[in-house]
């Protein structure tokens, strides 16, 4: 009990230690509150027309679908068009109705949808003549903020394992493991001493960030709760187990670095 | 003399990054990087970038002409399961007493707009229309081209940092930083032969990963400007690394900040300049414009502002400041 | 060789650690600074080989104003060695060493090999990473590379730290060897025994300030009591008695039947600095 005391008024002490472990809680809150972000972009078309080259009518048939953008000059629209980070498509008249220009790098949704896109003008306002049954389902881009959330909690619990391991490194690089191998202490005791800060501020950090970015019902909250005790524990136990294997510093980044990506990656990818 | 005490620094430096396994990781960084490129992103990106799937219930074979792109179904039960197994934002289509009904699960109301059109176009037969490419590289191109840019950026801003950061704490720990104090050389060449060593690795290091990456005949043209947008970032995060390892008191206080740093910086950056998320803000976050003159350097339209050379010149020179002040402020300290 | 006068210094507001420190520190000579931990011996010793400024009062080294004369060539006549064997601990003894040495003009470098021997290291370690040495050896090697540039100024804080009482001997034989070359040697210590047997003058230094300057020798001898322990055999019996050493004169004072030692009941450095200034050494 001692020992873990001495621990926390050592982490108590180490005031980065407890900025870190509070960032997520700061990030949550951001996201949260916030709201900066606009989500609902991602998912829309982006067109481009130059002043004047194109009609009222084919603008507004345009914004039907998502943003337009009035380029002042040709220059500008092609460069607009010709730009890495979106997948504008570029929109001009021609004799039978309308025209699209792309730079040829965007995913095929939007190459289907410039291909599309003159066939549509020609056929517009038939869809109104035909019924839509449109369906609920979760918000797909929503989803896509609660990965971030989901992202912040992990980030929270991973905490715990980079303070775990960098800890036991550190003290095998300042000989203090050399003490800890001749002190009167079981297995049991040493591997509770190592992980419980690690453990018990990566899951607070982590409660925190969830009680704010999510709005559960008690049996919610409940599971909840028990996934992050559960997580932050497994977190910490790598932690300990990286700091046991690692040598020095850099191969215990290394192997950080790995559990980072797969930490993370399983959101991404789910 | 200078260059007989840079040389003499610079050989022991580059010991000492030997001995600490940098150059391991570098090369680990590079080896799962170039294999996360061509086996998993490339692919990835290609297979599930598609447009919505549309699904055909035409009972009657009211719509024979349809485009090869539909999907028919052979019942209304395979119809719904389709759409509710879907992953692209698939639309239904029922054709009823010669009509087509049409059903989507909900997106936004644009996007659902567009779907619904899109979906009765393909009703008649497919159209052979392609739109005009004005663009120089093609899909492939491009996502090899971004995420190489992101790939490098994440390596010097992760992972340099992190090599200069842990040689460095090394020797604070050894103390031997206290004996350069006394030495008869210029205490900046401490901090030069450092940064310069761990220029050199990001250089070396970009070179690679554009070759193997982006490819070796695409890569000549772009390289020299990928290389001066590496050099002011490496530069960059080496002082500021330099300066961290200074003013903290250990490397697992480093690491903490090293993992807010990555995380948290990084991604507000990614998000504005690779998606079509953008916030106020981002413009005044010093990581962004590097990243844009980088992104830029690697789809051959360098940054030809001559600003934005002097503020990047100008902030490595602040950078270079702090760290001889904060270098000089170590040396005085007690042992 | 060095002069200091009024020499002041503070690490912030509140933190004053030298309060006017006047010294002066001739061609030669081995200067030791005598004063327990936080006296402020390493300030003074930070600011004397330029690797603290901001001070007080004036310093000059090598007969010119330190502010001046710190440059390249300033540090190529000093050498410091620091209280611990600063060393990189991945490579060898010779590695340390000739990586340290490069930055100094070839002519003024003695060979590694041949310092180190004369520091009595083990030849199985030379070439032996330094994570793999004692700490006595580490000593060794950090007095190595202090030597290694034949520097005409030395500064040794706690020389003969972690050293053996044999390491100890041949560490002040090494320094007296130096004295004897012309080097003029600053020592900071809070070992008296070091400071008693090498030093030429030492200075007490007790919160910022010199309490007292002056030989060892004269130092005891001013504040000694000048007695004498007689042990003697009378009856058949041990006995022992204090007595004045002025009273020898006339001869023992008392009765015996076998006089067995007699020893003077000199101060130690120690006893005559708790004198001055009410704390111990160490």
């Amino acid at each position: 009990m001692k020992g873990l005391i001495c621990q926390m008024k050592s982490v108590g002490r180490d005031r980065f230690c407890i900025l870190s472990f509070l960032l997520p809680v700061v990030v949550a809150l951001a996201l949260n509150v916030t709201g900066s972000i606009d989500l609902s972009s991602l998912g829309e078309y982006y067109f481009c027309v130059v002043d004047g080259e194109v009609t009222d009518e084919v603008q507004e048939w345009l914004w039907g679908y998502g943003d337009v953008m009035v380029c002042q000059t040709r220059e500008e629209w092609i460069s607009a068009i010709r730009e890495p980070s979106t997948n504008l498509i570029g929109v001009e008249m021609d004799k039978k109705g309308v025209r699209t220009i792309v730079s040829g790098d965007e995913l095929p949704l939007w190459q289907q949808a410039a291909a599309t896109l003159p066939a549509l003008y020609e056929q517009r306002g038939a869809a109104a003549e035909v019924s839509i049954q449109i369906l609920d389902q979760p918000d797909v881009l929503a989803g896509i903020k609660y990965l971030f959330m989901a992202m912040t909690l992990i980030t929270a619990m991973y905490m715990g394992c980079t303070f775990n391991a960098m800890n036991i490194i550190s003290e095998k690089e300042e000989g203090v493991s050399l003490i800890n191998e001749i002190l009167p202490m079981t297995p049991r005791q040493y591997v509770v001493q190592k992980i419980f800060i690690g453990f018990v501020f990566g899951c607070l950090s982590a409660l925190i960030a969830a009680a704010v970015c999510f709005r559960l019902s008690p049996a919610g909250a409940a599971v909840m709760f028990v996934l992050t005790i559960l997580s932050a524990f497994v977190a910490a136990l790598a932690g300990l187990l990286i700091g046991r294997i690692s040598d020095e510093m850099m191969i215990g980044v290394a192997y950080i670095k790995i559990v980072m990506i797969v930490f993370i990656a399983v959101p991404l990818l789910k | 003399m200078i260059w007989k005490s840079l040389s003499s620094l610079f050989k022991k430096d580059c010991r000492m990054m030997v001995s600490g396994k940098f150059f391991y990781l570098a090369l680990g960084s590079l080896v799962f990087y170039t294999l996360f490129i061509h086996i998993g992103y490339l692919n990835f990106m290609q297979d599930n970038a598609g447009i919505y799937q549309v699904y055909l219930y035409d009972p009657a074979g009211i719509y024979p002409q349809m485009s090869p792109l539909v999907h028919p179904t052979d019942s209304l039960e395979s119809l719904d399961e389709a759409l509710a197994e879907d992953r692209s934002g698939g639309v239904g289509i029922h054709v009823e007493e010669g009509k087509p009904n049409l059903i989507l699960y909900a997106g936004t109301e644009k996007v659902d707009r567009h779907r619904a059109d899109y979906a009765l176009l393909l009703l008649q037969s497919g159209s052979d229309y392609k739109p005009e490419i004005v663009g120089e590289y093609p899909l492939e191109s491009k996502l090899r081209r971004e995420i190489t840019c992101e790939l490098l950026f994440i390596e010097m801003v992760a992972v340099g940092f992190l090599g200069i950061a842990s040689v460095l704490f090394k020797e604070k720990q050894m103390g031997v930083i206290h004996i350069h104090a006394i030495m008869p050389l210029k205490k900046s060449l401490f901090i030069c032969s450092k940064v310069f060593l761990f220029l050199l690795t990001d250089l070396v290091f970009a070179v690679f990963l554009t070759l193997f990456n982006v490819g070796f005949r695409e890569a000549g043209a772009i390289l020299p400007a990928v290389l001066v947008q590496t050099g002011i970032l490496s530069l960059m995060m080496a002082f500021t690394g330099f300066v961290c390892t200074m003013l903290l008191k250990d490397f697992k206080q480093f690491s903490l900040a090293y993992l807010v740093i990555t995380l948290f910086m990084a991604t507000p950056v990614f998000l504005s300049a690779n998606t079509a998320i953008k916030t106020d803000w981002i413009c005044y976050h010093p990581f962004y414009h590097v990243y844009m003159g980088l992104k830029d350097a690697f789809f051959g339209t360098p940054v030809s502002n001559p600003v934005y050379y002097l503020c990047a010149a100008g902030a490595v020179i602040l950078l270079f400041g702090i760290t001889t002040i904060a270098f000089r402020r170590e040396m005085g300290k007690e042992g | 060789m060095m002069e200091v006068k009024d020499l002041t210094f503070s690490y912030g507001k509140d933190k004053q650690a030298l309060r006017g420190l006047n010294f002066m520190v001739e061609d030669g000579e081995i200067f030791g600074f005598l004063g327990p931990n936080g006296s402020g011996k390493s300030t003074t010793q930070k600011i004397l080989t330029g690797i603290l400024k901001g001070y007080g009062g004036m310093v000059s080294v090598f007969g010119k104003d330190l502010k001046s004369v710190y440059t390249q060539e300033f540090f190529q006549k000093i050498g410091m060695l620091f209280e611990f064997p600063y060393l990189y601990a991945n490579i060898s003894a010779l590695d340390n060493l000739r990586y340290f040495s490069s930055f100094y003009p070839k002519e003024q470098l003695r060979d590694p090999e041949e310092v180190l021997d004369e520091l009595e290291f083990k030849k199985d370690f030379l070439k032996k990473p330094v994570s793999t040495y004692s700490k006595g050896m580490r000593q060794r090697v950090s007095m190595a590379r202090v030597l290694i540039s034949s520097p005409k100024l030395l500064f040794l804080d706690e020389p003969t730290s972690g050293l053996d009482p044999a390491g100890a001997v041949l560490f002040r034989r090494i320094i007296e060897k130096e004295r004897k070359k012309g080097t003029t040697i600053f020592v900071t210590t809070h070992n008296m025994l070091d400071a008693d047997l090498l030093c030429d003058r030492v200075a007490f230094i007790s919160d910022g300030k010199i309490v007292a300057i002056d030989t060892p020798k004269n130092l005891k001898e001013q504040n000694s009591n000048h007695s004498i322990v007689v042990t003697y055999q009378y009856q058949g019996r041990r006995k022992e008695q204090t007595i004045k050493a002025l009273d020898v004169k006339a001869g023992i004072p008392f009765s015996y039947d076998e006089l067995i030692s007699i020893h003077s009941q000199e101060p130690t450095l120690e006893d005559i600095f708790i004198q001055y200034t009410g704390r111990r050494l160490s």
